[in-house]
């Protein structure tokens, strides 16, 4: 596998997503080229800071007031 | 809502798994429902939540969500993961409060990101002001890094929260957002790309990145 078809990957590599033998080989380029390698840790230090600056907030309980009221509404119609 | 956490036989609801449950909800047993909302809205939330920034549009979908599953349940085809069929139906609402802002509203500087690229232009001159300020720090915080994801374009935002946030595969995002994965992965690379250059611009270093 070539550069360019390594970096193609490396979301899919990131993520655990690639078979097993594809998984495997972009590992072994990943350990004999710099290059990728620091494409890679680029990649994943972006995704990282991404996925920690969300925050998840409570639903309204409003939300589940005026559900359950549309859903009464819609038996007794 | 009723709080009796028990299915027809029984069973705690607790302990059946979602398909179960929504082959309940198809009979029109409301405490499954209760059970189903309970397990999927705050992650249902917080997904549109983050694509509309707005606390009422979210609200709105999130009911708009939950009341279209109920409808379908009856339909649902058992063989689906609920959680995909849940994001999809958010994804298509969430699309479709988009189309009715780019529709209907007059243009303005505190408007929401929207899907149409003048739109997004607009968001995007209110965004750099915002995150240049933070990226001055020379700091990656969290308001800065959300600050350049809000200016993303809708479906590759949309792609990277299905995948960051919401954890989904690139396969069942593709089955989401109704895209071959090819493109779900182009919008993917596209979105760090995007990122990495307005980082790049704002003076962030690559190896202050590989850090973390």
């Amino acid at each position: 596998m070539n550069c360019a078809k390594v970096k193609s990957k490396l979301l899919q590599f990131w993520f655990n997503e690639l078979s097993s033998v594809e998984h495997e080989v972009v590992q072994a380029h990943l350990n004999a080229c710099k290059i990728c390698s620091q494409e890679f840790r680029l990649i994943a230090g972006l995704l990282r800071r991404i996925g920690g600056s969300f925050r998840d907030e409570p639903v309204p309980p409003s939300v589940r007031k005026r559900l359950s009221a549309n859903l009464r509404d819609r038996d007794s119609a | 809502m009723s709080t009796v956490k028990a299915g027809p036989d029984g069973q705690q609801l607790l302990q059946l798994d979602d398909e179960q449950l929504i082959t309940l909800v198809a009979r029109g047993n409301r405490d499954a429902f209760d059970e189903v909302y309970r397990r999927f809205s705050k992650q249902i939330y917080n997904f549109v939540k983050k694509q509309v920034q707005d606390r009422e549009a979210a609200e709105d979908i999130t009911q708009e969500v939950f009341l279209r599953l109920y409808r379908a349940a009856a339909h649902f085809d058992p063989a689906r993961q609920l959680s995909s069929y849940l994001y999809k139906i958010a994804v298509n609402e969430t699309r479709r409060h988009f189309q009715k802002l780019a529709g209907t509203q007059v243009l303005s500087l505190n408007e929401p990101i929207g899907s149409d690229d003048a739109n997004r232009e607009r968001a995007d001159a209110v965004a750099d002001a915002s995150v240049a300020d933070e990226a001055a720090e020379g700091r990656l915080t969290t308001g800065y890094l959300r600050g350049l994801i809000d200016r993303l374009p809708h479906e590759q935002r949309e792609v990277v929260l299905l995948k960051v946030y919401s954890e989904r595969t690139f396969e069942e995002i593709a089955r989401i957002v109704d895209a071959p994965l090819s493109t779900v992965l182009s919008r993917m690379r596209y979105a760090i790309q995007k990122l990495r250059r307005w980082m790049e611009e704002q003076g962030i270093e690559e190896d202050e990145l590989r850090k973390g």
